[in-house]
């Protein structure tokens, strides 16, 4: 009984895997601004749910509002301020985009190949540290104090680019 | 030869190999400034499934969670900085291909 329940969870995961995946290479190869963005907000979403699944509940939740919240208003923004002729005329070839799920397939293959037969990934648990596991509270505050220097720098970088980048200049 | 493996880091792993080939691919190919900004946040994502699969390997959940909410926040830089970049071109040229932005050729 156990066993088929971490079945059916193992073929949801993959299964969930699988969407987001489908729906980036979709958002890859979509003309409009609009419909991409729209992909990618999806795929944030199966991926949150791929985080939630491995426990990873606080990386799911910033995924979720960040990735599929944020930024997608922001594509949406960038797309209504530009025209949609231009989006057009700026657009890649459609058979050279067609060609994204292909290169995308074969890669895949080339991985799970390389996976199943040469063996390149380690079993899940066999790299595990030992001891007591810290909170992400703690991991955050305590072991990773430069990361959030470092997030603090880019968001004042991204917020001072912004006031700068979306300045009407002088009219002459 | 090793057989074994785990369908669920296998899945991770293909998913971060098949995304970050085409979003590569997909770079080097769109003119639109936009839709490289969408092929910069599909590798973003790619990354991240990498991430998700070294943790799920590794087993150090917290400390992947940090290095995912750090992604996060840099993809959230990256997406608004490139916007604003996007919509001042557009604004200065009438264009977003980036074959227009010549001006700089000597």
């Amino acid at each position: 009984m156990f066993e088929m329940i971490e079945m059916v969870e193992m073929g949801i995961f993959c299964a969930s895997v699988a969407l987001a995946v489908v729906l980036l290479i979709a958002a890859l190869m979509q003309r409009r601004l609009m419909r991409a963005a729209i992909a990618l907000a999806a795929a944030s979403v199966m991926l949150s749910l791929v985080m939630y699944q491995l426990e990873m509940f606080w990386a799911a939740v910033f995924e979720l509002s960040v990735c599929a919240g944020l930024i997608t208003v922001v594509l949406i923004s960038a797309s209504s301020l530009t025209s949609r002729e231009e989006q057009d005329a700026a657009a890649a070839e459609p058979s050279t985009m067609g060609l994204v799920p292909l290169v995308a397939v074969g890669m895949g293959a080339l991985a799970a190949a390389a996976v199943v037969v040469a063996g390149v990934l380690p079993e899940a648990g066999s790299l595990a540290v030992g001891g007591a596991s810290q909170s992400f509270r703690d991991t955050l505050w305590l072991f990773r104090q430069a990361d959030i220097l470092g997030q603090l720098i880019a968001v004042l970088a991204g917020a001072f680019a912004v006031v700068i980048l979306f300045k009407e200049g002088d009219k002459q | 030869m090793n057989m074994t493996f785990d369908p669920m880091s296998l899945a991770l792993f293909a998913g971060f190999l098949a995304v970050l080939s085409a979003a590569i691919f997909s770079l080097l190919k769109v003119r639109n400034m936009l839709g490289m900004l969408i092929a910069t946040e599909v590798m973003t994502k790619g990354v991240t499934l990498l991430l998700l699969c070294a943790g799920y390997i590794n087993g150090s959940i917290e400390l992947t969670q940090t290095f995912i909410v750090t992604i996060i926040v840099i993809e959230a830089v990256v997406a608004v900085v490139a916007v604003g970049l996007a919509v001042s071109v557009y604004r200065n040229t009438g264009s977003l291909d980036i074959r227009n932005l010549n001006k700089l050729n000597g």
